[in-house]
């Protein structure tokens, strides 16, 4: 099918694939009377869709030749924390803590592959993974100090990714100098964040937390309001508490913040989340949209959502793309190329597309010395072939949100599972969808919008 | 003796398999950032035209200011600090070493006027307009133009310009590339790229070509234009083919090489090309040229992305499209037979 009827209190809308956009129906409209209609305004209701490829297949080795931006260090396993649903915890295939380390000799060639491979690149980004990666701060400074020495001629942003338990004195004094964008994993109040986030031993690791981020305001004022938090919802938590610690709390009040749920990617038990999350969630949804229209202000929205008016606009703008109208060959949206937007090293050398996708052997794409597997790369980028015919004909298509991530299985990419995660993906289009008719009948012009706020400023204001 | 290009681009490279100064040296270095290397997608260029001259690649600032040299150019890259050029500077301006410098560069480091310092594109014509009229340049003009940015015009116009050169015709030849003195050609005048308005850049270009034209008393002008003839953003302002309006009002184009993006080229997508050419710039395409740049839309940042293809893509492309069309007036530089035909008709054409 390539269109998809949405209805709406203000009526029928249908989504055309063919040409990306949401078009009103007059009223009294039955589903044969859909493609009449469409055809009558000038949309083809045709699928020429004859083979799933993506655009960017046939020029993948000059991409990976020259544009790869994005190097991520896996420079430890281990960890001092024990979170309860960390990937490394023991609660997901493929993954768990170990003491294994990176070696600066394989540090150091990730980072010449990156330079030799970015030279149509400005700008690069080196970011420091783990485990908890401070844990091999001296391996991150001399990183840093070799990255420095050769990186004339490029803008080199440092990214960590960090507990935040060993954010002070001299490691502390290290990333303000080299001006590294930090992002903390922190969950809430003391009794939400201790719940999951403790020390081997057992304690909770907020007390510490907070006193280290306190040190950073008072020593490092400008560098702490960069300073970015994420934030993991347990599926039993209280998320009234969780939204009203992060306005009321004076240490992580500044700071932005953004929120993630558990991954149920490759998890050896179910992760499922019960109604009240999605009820938390729905009235912050309607207070941005409220605030989108112009009726309450900003600061009655929880600041931990306020990533998800990006997400709205971004969706009026995913609508200027073309259709699908005339194309014989695409592939849905979702996959990024691997390798070129991020590249994961692991502590042997292997390479994945990213962080999120289990150390296994059908998520490798290549080695620092073997090179780019292109192959793997190209079943990596095209992984909606393993479900070609379900995708060629899913209205869908180009608002599928489903990377190989969500395809694997236990070493395995799989399209019952890829298949499994459908009626999710469409779930959140349809969402999107009646998001976007919703502010458009009541008078939001995207236009305008996008004139008023520069939308990455004010999400840090 | 030896020279060094340092912060080497792909124009800078040029400069290896073209007459000029550095492809007379007897050995050039040329000093890149890390992880640029003569496999790398900047130096491709040179499989069009080759380089005549011995040339190393260093990376090491420190080796880099320890050479002897005589010539040296700086090219401009705003993310090599001021402090890393001054460097290198100061390792030679005080030898007997040429330094070339653009302008915009001279201007950051505010390197002083001395006799070893050669500054590039530093005039401003003053031109003076009186009246309305359009001053009617006598002389055949071959513009070099591209759909969009970074599509292979400026050594397209180099090889179209040595080319005639060799066969004896005086060329005037004008860039906007930095570089642009180095081979000899006149640099398209600042006032083309300031705040004026379309009306004064045309008049002012129309009395810099003439007064130009008839101080070098050419045989041919060849003009290589900035900037694309069509949008291809649309989420991004791009120029709007301005300069190639601008150009083609100021003065009559004889003939029109225009180059693309390395793709699929159906006949319909020419077809329109020809269309959008001629209604806008007063003249059909002579030969579409195939470049080795494929152009892509990056869906998150929808930014413009310019990817160097394997220099085998444009021949493929062109190939597959002669073979299916009716179309004979396609080609690529990377492909010697092809260009070779392309420059003799060229040149039939003029003589016709």
């Amino acid at each position: 099918m390539t269109y998809k009827i949405i209805e709406s209190p203000f009526g029928k809308y249908v989504y055309s694939r063919n040409a990306n956009r949401l078009i009103k129906m007059p009223e009294n409209n039955d589903s044969q009377s859909v493609e009449g209609y469409l055809s009558e305004q000038g949309f083809s209701t045709r699928n020429n869709l004859r083979k799933i490829r993506h655009p960017s297949s046939w020029m993948i080795e000059e991409i990976l030749r020259g544009h790869v931006f994005n190097l991520i260090l896996q420079v430890t396993q281990n960890c001092n924390l024990r979170c309860s649903y960390c990937a490394y915890s023991g609660n997901y295939y493929n993954r768990t803590h170990t003491t294994q380390k990176m070696s600066y000799d394989v540090a150091k060639r990730a980072v010449d592959f990156l330079f030799e491979h970015s030279s149509e690149c400005e700008e690069i980004v080196i970011g420091f993974y783990g485990g908890e990666p401070l844990l091999e701060f001296d391996l991150v400074k001399r990183v840093v100090d070799y990255a420095d020495h050769i990186g004339w001629g490029k803008n080199i942003q440092y990214v960590v990714t960090t507990n935040a338990t060993l954010l002070k004195g001299e490691i502390l004094d290290f990333l303000v100098a080299h001006n590294f964008s930090v992002m903390v994993s922190f969950d809430g109040p003391k009794e939400v964040h201790d719940k999951n986030r403790k020390f081997i031993d057992g304690k909770g690791s907020f007390d510490l937390i907070i006193n280290n981020l306190e040190l950073v305001k008072e020593r490092y004022p400008d560098f702490y309001k960069n300073i970015m938090t994420n934030t993991v919802l347990s599926p039993t938590e209280d998320y009234e508490c969780i939204k009203k610690f992060f306005e009321a709390d004076t240490v992580i009040h500044a700071l932005n913040s953004r929120l993630s749920l558990i991954s149920a990617e490759d998890a050896k038990e179910p992760i499922t989340y019960g109604e009240h999350l999605s009820i938390s969630e729905s009235i912050e949804i309607v207070k941005i949209l409220l605030y989108m229209l112009g009726k309450i202000h900003k600061e009655s929205i929880s600041k931990i959502y306020l990533s998800q008016i990006n997400m709205i606009t971004e969706s009026f703008r995913n609508m200027d793309f073309d259709g699908l109208e005339g194309k014989v060959m695409a592939h849905p949206g979702g996959p990024c190329v691997p390798g070129k937007k991020r590249l994961f090293v692991d502590v042997n050398g292997d390479f994945h597309p990213c962080e999120k996708i289990s150390e296994c052997a059908v998520g490798r794409i290549g080695s620092l010395s073997s090179g780019f597997d292109i192959n793997a790369v190209l079943k990596i980028l095209n992984i909606a072939e393993i479900t070609e015919d379900a995708c060629k004909n899913c209205w869908a298509f180009l608002w599928c949100n489903q990377c190989a991530n969500a395809s694997l299985q236990r070493n395995k990419l799989s399209s019952e599972i890829r298949l499994s995660k459908c009626s999710s993906s469409k779930s959140h289009a349809i969402n999107t969808f009646k998001t976007m008719i919703f502010l458009k009948e009541y008078g939001f012009d995207i236009e305008r919008w996008k004139s008023d706020n520069a939308i990455d400023d004010f999400l840090r204001k | 003796m030896r020279s060094m290009i340092f912060c080497a681009n792909e124009e800078s490279l040029l400069l290896l398999g073209t007459d000029n100064e550095f492809s007379m040296s007897e050995y050039v270095s040329i000093v890149t950032p890390y992880g640029i290397e003569a496999s790398s997608p900047a130096f491709d260029i040179l499989q069009a035209i080759p380089a005549r001259v011995e040339f190393e690649v260093i990376h090491s600032l420190e080796e880099a200011s320890n050479l002897q040299i005589n010539k040296l150019l700086l090219v401009n890259n705003e993310k090599v600090s001021c402090g890393t050029y001054s460097k290198i500077v100061n390792a030679y301006i005080k030898t007997e070493c040429k330094i070339y410098v653009p302008i915009e560069l001279q201007r950051k480091l505010s390197l002083p006027p001395l006799e070893n310092i050669s500054v590039l594109h530093k005039e401003d014509f003053e031109i003076k307009v009186t009246g309305d009229e359009i001053l009617h340049v006598d002389i055949p003009v071959i513009a070099v133009t591209g759909i969009g940015q970074n599509t292979n015009k400026l050594p397209l116009t180099l090889l179209i310009k040595d080319h005639l050169s060799s066969l004896g015709y005086n060329t005037l030849t004008l860039s906007s590339s930095p570089l642009a003195e180095l081979w000899g050609m006149e640099a398209l005048p600042n006032f083309l790229f300031s705040e004026k308005s379309f009306r004064d850049k045309t008049m002012l270009f129309n009395h810099f070509l003439y007064s130009l034209a008839s101080k070098t008393q050419p045989e041919l002008i060849i003009i290589s234009i900035p900037g694309g003839i069509s949008p291809l953003n649309p989420f991004c302002y791009e120029d709007y083919y301005e300069m190639a309006m601008i150009i083609s009002n100021a003065t009559q184009i004889s003939i029109d090489i225009c180059s693309l993006y390395c793709q699929d080229y159906p006949d319909e997508f020419l077809d329109l090309l020809d269309d959008i050419n001629t209604f806008r710039f007063g003249c059909k395409p002579l030969f579409y040229h195939s470049s080795n740049v494929v152009f892509d839309l990056d869906a998150e940042t929808r930014k413009n992305e310019f990817i160097k293809a394997n220099t085998s893509k444009p021949v493929s492309f062109v190939k597959d499209a002669l073979s299916d069309s009716q179309r004979d007036n396609i080609f690529t530089m990377f492909d010697k037979d092809m260009l070779s035909d392309a420059l003799k008709r060229i040149v039939s054409y003029l003589i016709e």
